[in-house]
């Protein structure tokens, strides 16, 4: 299946290693980040859980830490690092597995570029 | 509340409400963490069990402790808990630290069992180094009293992390477990009231 377009979201100048930026892309809210090592990822700007703005957030190492619960998620995966098999299953079923969305995407020409397309809920 | 003492945290360039709300979500946190520490440790039996009973023990009081000392800087700057505890619990800066399935209906920790509490244990105390990483980064340099608060929790809540990670085979926590339970070396010179 063809992936969507990739669209200009910010210019990559205007992302400094260690930050967290939110922007909208066609309409969606979408989270960027830089890690440390240069690399960029898309993510969607609210946290999972009760939809804090994570771009109010932390970096930590490669993942950003919720303003509100201080969830940690994996920027590169989306995945929650908080060890969520030790949730019980009743609790793990109301809030399911409280992953962060992901989006692709890349660098061109200056330019940071992101396929998510289509107006976007808070949490992408 | 102490008008000049919030005078001088305003001038100073912090968004007060900002630091309160920081503030309420870090001692609804320490509220509901003294809570599950309790079905915790009640929950730390047998020959596994019964070597973490004391240090959960430690760091149930002492997160009560922070709960306790966090309380009046909150009035001070002119904010106030909650008044219906639901929404105090709902608020709380960290996840809830459950009893994992695994030891439901007092099953006795025991291999993974006991690997599944530890892990409910030092994720929670991970939470709280960021809650007051956050909070001293914050305030350091512009509000001296919460800084200094923060700091000294943020001791207490670096040893009970590195405690549960030392009984994950992580590596040695580098001290000793408390005197006496709950101790609170750092945080028990901001407990004016009647200790």
């Amino acid at each position: 299946m063809p992936g969507l377009p990739a669209l200009p979201a910010l210019p990559s100048g205007d992302l400094a290693p260690g930050t967290l930026r939110e922007v909208v892309v066609d309409r969606r809210r979408v989270l960027l980040a830089r890690l440390r090592s240069g690399e960029v990822c898309a993510t969607a700007p609210s946290c999972p859980h009760e939809a804090a703005r994570l771009a109010d957030g932390t970096m930590r190492g490669d993942a950003v830490d919720c303003p509100l619960h201080h969830y940690l998620f994996d920027l590169r995966t989306g995945r929650n690092l908080y060890p969520m098999p030790v949730y019980p299953r009743w609790k793990r079923e109301e809030v399911g597995n409280l992953d962060l969305r992901t989006f692709p995407c890349r660098e061109e020409s200056g330019w940071i570029l992101v396929e998510a397309a289509g107006p976007g809920d808070l949490t992408g | 509340m102490a008008k000049v003492a919030r005078q001088m945290v305003e001038e100073a360039g912090l968004d007060v409400n900002v630091l309160l709300e920081k503030l309420i979500a870090a001692a609804g946190a320490e509220f509901t963490t003294f809570y599950y520490y309790t079905i915790l440790r009640v929950g730390a039996i047998g020959m596994e069990g019964e070597g973490l009973k004391e240090i959960i023990e430690d760091a149930r009081i002492e997160d009560r402790n922070h709960f306790e000392a966090l309380t009046p800087r909150i009035y001070e700057l002119g904010g106030e808990l909650p008044r219906d505890i639901r929404k105090f619990a709902d608020i709380a800066g960290c996840p809830d630290a459950y009893l994992p399935d695994s030891l439901a209906g007092g099953k006795t920790p025991s291999g993974p069992s006991t690997t599944d509490l530890l892990n409910v244990l030092v994720e929670a105390e991970r939470c709280a180094v960021r809650t007051y990483t956050d909070i001293c980064n914050y305030t350091a340099g512009k509000d001296h009293r919460t800084y200094d608060l923060a700091l000294a929790i943020l001791n207490e809540e670096i040893e009970h992390e590195a405690w549960f990670s030392e009984f994950l085979g992580e590596g040695p926590s580098g001290h000793f477990r408390r005197g006496a339970p709950g101790d609170s070396p750092y945080v028990r010179r901001f407990m004016t009231a009647g200790s």
